[in-house]
């Protein structure tokens, strides 16, 4: 027998069963050269890289920052205790491949945020999948899959509780299209007066850890000005903690102060008239004597049952008391910054909000508990991550047999009637089902991201001013009447500021917040009542590079489909085909087709 | 690029259209040239025929990546001398206020900056005792005539003069 027989026996082997369940030979064959990228390697990256190869997608790139960490071993099944502290994204790699040998698998030990995967690169891929944890990369992620074009299908879980959804510039509603809370940051009222929930009594205790330990000017519960704490309050006790000999002691006169006087004084103000529970002071001078007399030997802290006990007001005075002399006089005094994971610190803040909670009813918690609510944990449950990767495979199928994804190039349904939005349930519906698929959202035209439109612009970083971005590029070729210029979070060019107008004759590369170099994104609004919003890629391209005569003004807009396809040779190709120059700046909107912002053609 | 940013940069827009009167509020300047959208530097004039008549107080406004999820963080600096400015210059606004269950907490994405700037405006003659700062409010109680001796003087402190931010 021949190579090629034993490749297709192999093929066969392998892919027979798979052939029919994705919807026949045409679709397997797409499915087999789809290009996948998948972000992120942990828990739904596990299992969502498995589905994908077991499913026959050959050709996937994985990107994970992380190294395995053996609590990641009860749930992110490709990694074994022999792989802790090695790249998530290379293990998963190798068992993958082992999996099905037929499949490339390109593994990325990186920063999905690193310039290298810039808008050229993700638009390389014919689907982005999301495996990731936390909201500021899957915004980024959002953002490139936007500006590149690219469906992304999106996922997260929350313990039982998970979404699935698919996004695709101007069908779907994007990841940023509804604001969600990252944290939740509490009044300040509420955490040194009226607290109700447990996490407020946390909290109190984590800026209470601050005022003795760390950065007390920086805590909600600091009295005082700029010279220092407030001697009629509790303050200055809390001031005296640190560094004194007899840390048990001070802290013993702090905690007096704050678990009686402060509450009486706020009792006595009526500050609870309207409340329906007014709070209950603890005994000032037994909860400093138990500060001192702390310290028992026999107490055993190191058993798990400890961890999940419900102290006592003398076993929490004993517990802070043991902090304070722990930490009192070392060198991170001012600067210490709570850590769920120091187990001093948390022994600190699990006492101390156990006190709290005792004066404003609140059940006490226990350290272990108390340790989730500081580090707002909820466990991951593997098998809500298998669910929703299983889901995102689904949503891919569905993408490539309706063209979608891979499509022939003629029309195509918009994803928003071919894909779901779906949910994982804790609790059945009414009909019994843990998953309920919704109808995909729109974009949302009060989206800040993807009701913008993308350009990018080819010129010379290190020649080409802001004066003449403003003018010939955001002016003259895109249309603004008072363009302001943003990056991240600083702004660096607007009209009526006159403190930014220094900016003006600075060149790209040098402006501030590190500048508009090669693939920094300027950020341009339109203060004037066309309301026009568009984020700008930079491209750099060395003057020289420019033809003088076709192009004098030396800049390129770069549109649609060009502006995330390699830039230089774009660039180089379309010079050739560069126009005269533009119409005066009077004219209000560029007059060749090519410098007006558009959404680009469909796939 | 974030909703923060895209809602701070709809806010500039709508202050620069049409804003109250002696008021001032714009992102502050960075070392660097630039400005830094997420911290705005504001001034409220006090309420003709009020307390703080002809005073100019300046606030700062400190934004998070999620506004306006979450209410920005707004201080007096200088620290207000008065009983809902906590004694490191936050306000005690229930504008201000997330949801918490208990309080009065009426924090809303929909608020703007010139709402917020407003409120406090109103709240500069109108504190209401809520424990924030109990030596002020201790003496509002007790002794009113020695509290609006004080006022007084405090407002003094804040009479418009050339020291003040230029106003657009
Ligand atoms: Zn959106």
């Amino acid at each position: 027998m021949g190579t090629a027989a034993t490749e297709s026996d192999a093929y066969d082997a392998r892919y027979a069963h798979c052939v029919a369940a994705v919807g026949g030979p045409e679709v397997f064959a797409k499915v087999r050269r789809c290009k996948v990228l998948v972000v992120g390697a942990g828990g739904i990256g596990c299992e969502l890289l498995k589905n994908l190869v077991l499913v026959g997608f050959e050709s996937l790139v994985t990107v994970d920052l992380d190294t395995i960490d053996v609590s990641n071993l009860n749930r992110q099944f490709l990694f074994r205790k022999r792989h802790v502290g090695m790249a998530k994204a290379v293990v998963a790699r190798e068992a993958v491949v082992a999996f099905n040998p037929l499949c490339s698998v390109e593994a990325l030990h990186a920063n999905i945020k690193e310039p290298r995967f810039g808008l050229a690169w993700f638009g390389g891929f014919d689907v982005v999948v999301n495996a990731l944890d936390n909201v500021d990369a899957r915004r980024h992620v959002n953002r490139m899959c936007l500006a590149s074009d690219v469906p992304l299908i999106e996922a997260g879980t929350t313990g039982f509780l998970g979404q699935v959804f698919v996004i695709r510039k101007g069908e779907t509603a994007c990841y940023e299209c509804f604001p969600k809370a990252t944290k939740k940051v509490y009044p300040i009222c509420t955490i040194r007066s009226t607290p109700s929930e447990p996490v407020h009594c946390v909290v109190w205790a984590k800026e209470l850890f601050k005022l003795l330990f760390g950065d007390a000017k920086e805590s909600m519960l600091f009295e005082g000005g700029d010279d220092g704490p407030d001697a009629s309050t509790y303050g200055a006790a809390c001031a005296a903690v640190r560094g004194a000999p007899d840390a048990e002691k001070a802290l013993g006169a702090a905690l007096a102060l704050l678990c009686d006087g402060e509450v009486r004084k706020q009792l006595s103000m009526d500050k609870y008239k309207t409340a329906k529970k007014t709070p209950d002071p603890l005994d000032g001078a037994a909860v400093a004597a138990a500060c001192v007399a702390a310290r028992a030997p026999s107490r055993n802290r190191t058993s798990a049952d400890w961890d999940r006990a419900t102290w006592t007001v003398d076993e929490c005075c004993a517990e802070l008391a043991d902090v304070a002399a722990t930490l009192a006089g070392g060198d991170r005094v001012g600067s210490w910054e709570f850590d769920k994971d120091e187990p001093d610190a948390m022994r600190f803040v699990a006492a101390a909000a156990n006190l709290r909670s005792r004066i404003f009813h609140i059940a006490p918690k226990s350290l272990y508990e108390a340790k989730g609510i500081a580090g707002n944990i909820i466990p991951a449950i593997a098998t809500t991550n298998a669910v929703v990767a299983g889901l995102q495979v689904a949503e891919l199928l569905k993408l490539i047999r309706a063209g979608c994804v891979l499509g022939d190039g003629g029309d195509r349904p918009s994803v928003g009637s071919v894909c779901k939005y779906t949910y994982c349930l804790r609790d059945t519906t009414r009909r019994g089902l843990l998953l309920q698929p919704t109808r995909l959202e729109e974009p949302q035209a009060t989206c800040y991201v993807c009701r913008k439109g993308k350009v990018a612009v080819a010129l010379d970083t290190t020649t080409t001013t802001l004066r003449t971005f403003v003018d010939v590029v955001l002016k003259r070729k895109l249309g603004f009447v008072d363009p302001s210029v943003d990056k991240d979070g600083s702004g660096l060019f607007e009209s009526e500021d006159e403190r930014l107008a220094a900016n003006l004759d600075k060149v790209l590369a040098d402006l501030p917040a590190g500048g508009l170099g090669d693939n920094a994104i300027a950020e341009v609004a339109d203060f004037a009542s066309t309301g026009l919003e568009l984020d700008v890629t930079i491209k750099h391209k060395p003057e020289a590079d420019f033809d003088e005569k076709a192009n004098p003004e030396k800049v390129l807009v770069l549109t649609g489909a060009d502006a995330t396809a390699d830039p230089l040779r774009e660039a180089a190709a379309q010079l050739a085909a560069d126009k005269p120059p533009p119409p005066p700046a009077s004219e209000k909107r560029a007059a060749d087709d090519d410098a007006a912002p558009r959404r680009s053609a469909r796939v | 690029m974030s909703l923060a940013t895209g809602r701070l940069r709809e806010e500039r827009k709508a202050w620069r259209k049409d804003h109250p009167v002696g008021f001032v509020a714009r992102p502050r300047n960075a070392p660097d040239g630039s400005t830094d959208l997420m911290v705005w530097d504001a001034v409220i004039p006090g309420k003709s025929g009020g307390l703080w008549d002809n005073c100019e107080l300046k606030l700062e406004l400190t934004f998070g990546d999620d506004y306006p999820v979450t209410a920005p963080i707004v201080k007096f600096k200088p620290i207000l001398w008065h009983m809902n400015v906590w004694a490191d210059g936050r306000i005690c606004l229930n504008l201000l206020n997330a949801e918490d269950g208990t309080w009065h907490g009426k924090w809303q994405p929909s608020i703007t900056i010139k709402q917020v700037l407003l409120a406090i405006q109103e709240l500069l003659d109108n504190p209401f005792p809520a424990g924030a700062r109990p030596e002020v409010q201790g003496m509002w109680e007790k002794n009113r005539p020695a509290y609006d001796k004080r006022i007084k003087e405090e407002a003094a402190k804040y009479r418009a003069t050339s020291d003040v931010i230029e106003i657009e």
